[in-house]
């Protein structure tokens, strides 16, 4: 009977989860998470942000954004609108007049909204980061940066005073500009080698973007040895939320915000 | 007649595992499940439990083959952030269609969508907040009679 208690302490023990992920920013992938089925809401909307921003925990949050053709930044992952919404073609291509009646084809109907028309009240003390996508797959050619650029600082984005931004470049012909216009950058890599030629590179970069497959937990403190800041991406099951917590980033980019909330608190 | 037996189902939160019960006296049968959250429960070390109510009815009863509609209410919690007072519920409203197979040992299945709601505490309101969506059910369970 004694050891059987042993036994059961033990295993209780085993089972309890270390309190060592603090400090670690939580942000939800897309808002709430990318394809995220416990998510009320689709990724990239406004209910989304909303929803993931007033969670208790949440640090902030990563969203994707593309530039119109008339020079609007709107929120959308993919290339083509036609696999979730009931508009085709591609966000580039498109103007607002189109682009307003869009809407995810899910049971809310979530529409697509633009950067300047979110409620920048929830950013408050919050970071945001902005994924960048610079080229047009419907036209295979490259977005103008510089377009971009002065838009993000036309709706306040370069330098917002209440909350933190920063952009996620996946084109290293764009870090200059987008640093010149004074804009904090961090770039996707995914390898350790192409960490050591972008710090070499580039040394004013805020950080690097990475897969939490890609770098190890020796990796991660190697860049944040070089005072840069690192965040992992592609973590959904408890188990990958736990294999990138333990590697100690400045944060992670979740595709469950409520799983690695759990795991933190 | 009673039926009782274990089941295991899946929703938008989490695989879920418990036990059934079934009252089989009239062509509608009330029953009652009481389940736990496997992701959260076993691997994430936070209990996360769901009960649910509801009635089955058989449109086919037949000596080992039965199929109808059914109705079902759960109701879980789950506390997300530790540190904090707050608690997250969801309330679910199903409907569906099952099928159940066998005698004194009988498998059933069923599958049910309906509205599924969750209260949050929001930090930018201070206070409860709800989202809703449409959620779904897909249950397997295996019961005996008695």
């Amino acid at each position: 009977m004694r050891f059987k208690l042993i036994f059961l302490i033990g295993l209780i023990s085993a089972c309890s989860k270390s309190k060592s992920y603090e400090g670690i920013e939580i942000l939800g992938h897309a808002a709430t998470g990318l394809e995220n089925i416990n998510s009320p809401y689709h990724d990239n909307t406004r209910e989304a942000v909303e929803y993931a921003l007033s969670m208790e925990g949440c640090d902030g949050i990563e969203i994707d954004v593309q530039l119109s053709a008339d020079g609007e930044l709107w929120l959308f992952h993919n290339t083509n609108l036609e696999l979730e919404t009931n508009t085709s073609g591609c966000v580039p291509n498109l103007n607002f007049s189109d682009l307003n009646q869009t809407h995810y084809t899910t049971f809310g109907k979530e529409k697509l909204v633009r950067l300047r028309d979110l409620d920048t009240s929830y950013f408050k003390g919050k970071k945001i980061l902005l994924d960048i996508r610079h080229y047009n797959e419907c036209a295979s050619q490259f977005v103008d940066q510089n377009a971009m650029i002065s838009h993000l600082q036309e709706i306040g984005f370069s330098n917002p005073a209440s909350f933190e931004v920063s952009c996620i470049l996946g084109n290293p012909n764009w870090i200059d500009d987008f640093q010149n216009a004074g804009l904090s950058v961090l770039y996707s890599i995914y390898s350790a080698e192409e960490f050591n030629l972008y710090q070499s590179n580039y040394p004013n970069l805020e950080g690097f973007v990475v897969k939490n497959n890609d770098f190890s937990e020796a990796d991660i403190t190697e860049v944040k040895a070089n005072n840069k800041k690192v965040y992992i991406f592609e973590i959904r099951s408890p188990k990958g939320i736990r294999s990138a917590l333990r590697k100690h980033p400045t944060g992670v980019l979740t595709d469950d915000l409520r799983a690695t909330l759990i795991e933190q608190y | 007649m009673n039926r009782a037996g274990l089941q295991v189902s899946m929703n938008r939160m989490d695989f879920q595992f418990g036990a059934n019960y079934s009252y089989h006296k009239y062509a509608i049968k009330p029953f009652a499940v009481v389940e736990f959250g496997i992701n959260r429960t076993l691997f994430q070390n936070r209990f996360f439990p769901r009960v649910s109510v509801g009635a089955d009815y058989s449109l086919v009863k037949g000596s080992s083959v039965q199929f109808g509609p059914l109705i079902c209410y759960s109701y879980s919690i789950l506390k997300v952030n530790k540190s904090s007072s707050h608690v997250n519920s969801y309330n679910e409203v199903y409907g569906g269609l099952y099928v159940c197979l066998g005698g004194k040992v009988q498998f059933k299945t069923a599958l049910l969508t309906g509205w599924q709601n969750e209260r949050y505490f929001s930090t930018y309101t201070g206070k409860m907040n709800g989202a809703n969506t449409i959620g779904f059910s897909i249950n397997f369970g295996v019961n005996y009679a008695f």
